[in-house]
């Protein structure tokens, strides 16, 4: 079989990817960043990602991963470093403007990112509860508990809310693993 | 708790459905790809070149949130107090050094504690073995080694803080990439060999070139005396074992030597903050550095104040154990619980002369 050049992989999966990191991220500014600094990274690491039984589920996972940690890694150089609690949501993007006019979109922000990870792995890709598991690397119980963690909350602040604020939710915790 | 409810769940479909035509543009991010790309190939190539970059940033005196850059990661639990910014009173910092692994596991090699004096003028240097047996939270009895591929740093140094009873101020893990590369930084680094020591790992082949160790190469051989050593030559003195006359205690030795060196190649060379933080930089990605609440460069400044002649160097005292399930281990010597009750209270001098 031949070897799979970093380009082609490029060419077919960009699109995927970057659709992928805006439900992730809520924003395409930062999805833009997420897609680029992930992909390159795949290119430092490419023999090891070409090799994989699958590179797309191998890079899809780097991608979730990286926008799970996105306050440890890169994205700290973008904000100031305080001590916060582990599970505090995103900001909103207020630069999304098409996020105002969507209730649910808005509320996605709002939900500690390994949460709406596993919403967007469940409800926009469809994969089942023991593929979102190996992708977050957790066991399934954990999966289904976070989401229903995640659907408890979103159900509760569906109340009406000011369009350019929304109310905190609250959380006790991931509910995943957390590595090291 | 059951999660069928279809009325959200639908919604979330549907909004994920219509979100799907706002996408970034496909050109900004391949072009964006090809420059870091391009970057990365020249940061490998061009160190330097961060580093000038890295000591214009510390030299503008950020606070120390921003000091979180690159190689600087939260490793540490954080405290359950905030603690104060500038480093008062006594302080530890829990050193990893760790092997090539085998594919992705990688164990730490080498543990090192290091415990500055409130005064701030004095400190020891404890080296523990990989291979002591203990407890290690959530694992049962494993070896120490083992904590840091079970748990990353935060078990580890759960662990460590377990067995001394002291809390770490801050933490850093390091690779051998990474340690040559400062080393080299440094201009290398001097050190006195006591045994000789013949490398497992590096041989020279007829024409002087040093490569990968393959039979019929004459293996690599650091000769008993004081001498200087490159980064590739510490490292790979670091790493060896076998042939020792205590095995993994004498490296344990080596590696306390070798951080002693650094300190003193960095007092000698007069390094300021600034230029410890190119060196951090210079490492590239196998160094990950935690100073906890202080600023890297205020910490570094209180460090410069410890007198290196007054810096004790300890193996913490273990004897060897054979372990059903762990195989060779080291278990804790009779003097240890007071060497660690000395360096919690400052008295070291006092347990090194047998107090």
């Amino acid at each position: 079989m031949p070897q799979l050049r970093y380009e082609e992989f490029v060419d077919a999966r960009l699109t995927p990817l970057l659709r992928y990191a805006v439900m992730l991220t809520g924003s395409q500014h930062t999805a833009q960043d997420l897609v680029q600094e992930t992909l390159i990274r795949v290119h430092k690491y490419w023999k090891r990602v070409s090799r994989s039984s699958s590179p797309e589920r191998y890079v899809h996972r780097m991608l979730t991963n990286a926008y799970i940690d996105m306050r440890k890694g890169w994205w700290a150089r973008r904000v100031t470093l305080r001590a916060e609690p582990e599970d505090l949501p995103d900001p909103v993007d207020h630069a999304d403007r098409t996020a105002e006019r969507d209730r649910m979109w808005t509320l996605l922000a709002g939900l500690p990112r390994r949460q709406r990870a596993m919403l967007v792995l469940r409800y926009y890709e469809g994969l089942p509860d023991a593929e979102i598991a190996e992708v977050l690397g957790c066991g399934v119980a954990t999966v289904r508990s976070t989401i229903c963690r995640a659907l408890a909350s979103l159900r509760t602040t569906l109340a009406p809310t000011h369009t350019d604020r929304m109310a905190p939710v609250t959380t006790t915790g991931t509910g995943g693993n957390r590595h090291g | 708790m059951a999660d069928n409810d279809p009325t959200i769940e639908n919604e979330l479909r549907e909004t994920f459905a219509r979100h799907e035509t706002s996408l970034p543009d496909e050109r900004a991010v391949r072009a964006g790809i090809l420059d870091g790309v391009a970057e990365a190939r020249a940061r490998r190539r061009s160190v330097w070149a961060v580093v000038a970059a890295v000591a214009v940033i510390a030299v503008l005196a950020a606070p120390a949130a921003l000091m979180r850059l690159g190689p600087f990661e939260p490793l540490l639990a954080p405290p359950a107090a905030a603690p104060s910014q500038t480093p008062v009173g006594a302080l530890n910092f829990l050193l990893l050094g760790l092997d090539s692994g085998e594919g992705e596991v990688r164990r730490s090699d080498a543990v090192l504690v290091v415990h500055i004096d409130a005064t701030h003028r004095s400190g020891t240097v404890l080296s523990i073995p990989r291979d002591l047996a203990l407890d290690v939270p959530g694992h049962g009895k494993a070896k120490l080694d083992a904590a840091y591929p079970f748990g990353g740093t935060r078990l580890a140094s759960q662990t460590v803080s377990n067995l001394t009873g002291l809390t770490f101020n801050g933490m850093a893990v390091v690779d051998y990439d990474a340690l040559v590369a400062v080393t080299d930084a440094l201009g290398g680094v001097d050190m006195c060999v006591e045994q000789r020591v013949v490398s497992l790992h590096l041989g020279v082949d007829r024409s002087g070139q040093v490569g990968a160790y393959k039979p019929g190469l004459k293996p690599q051989v650091y000769e008993q005396g004081c001498q200087h050593f490159a980064g590739w030559q510490a490292i790979d003195y670091l790493r060896q074992r076998f042939g020792l006359v205590n095995g993994a205690l004498d490296r344990d030795a080596n590696l306390r030597q070798y951080l002693l060196a650094v300190a003193k190649r960095l007092a000698d060379q007069n390094v300021d903050p600034a230029g410890a933080l190119a060196l951090i930089a210079a490492a590239g990605p196998g160094l990950s550095v935690d100073t906890g609440h202080v600023g890297a460069a205020d910490l570094y400044r209180t460090l410069r104040e410890v007198d290196l002649g007054r810096l004790r160097s300890v193996g913490v005292p273990t004897v060897p154990r054979a372990d059903q399930s762990l195989g060779a281990t080291e278990v804790l010597g009779p003097r240890a619980p007071t060497l660690f009750a000395a360096v919690r209270t400052d008295t070291v001098d006092e347990w090194l002369a047998g107090g």
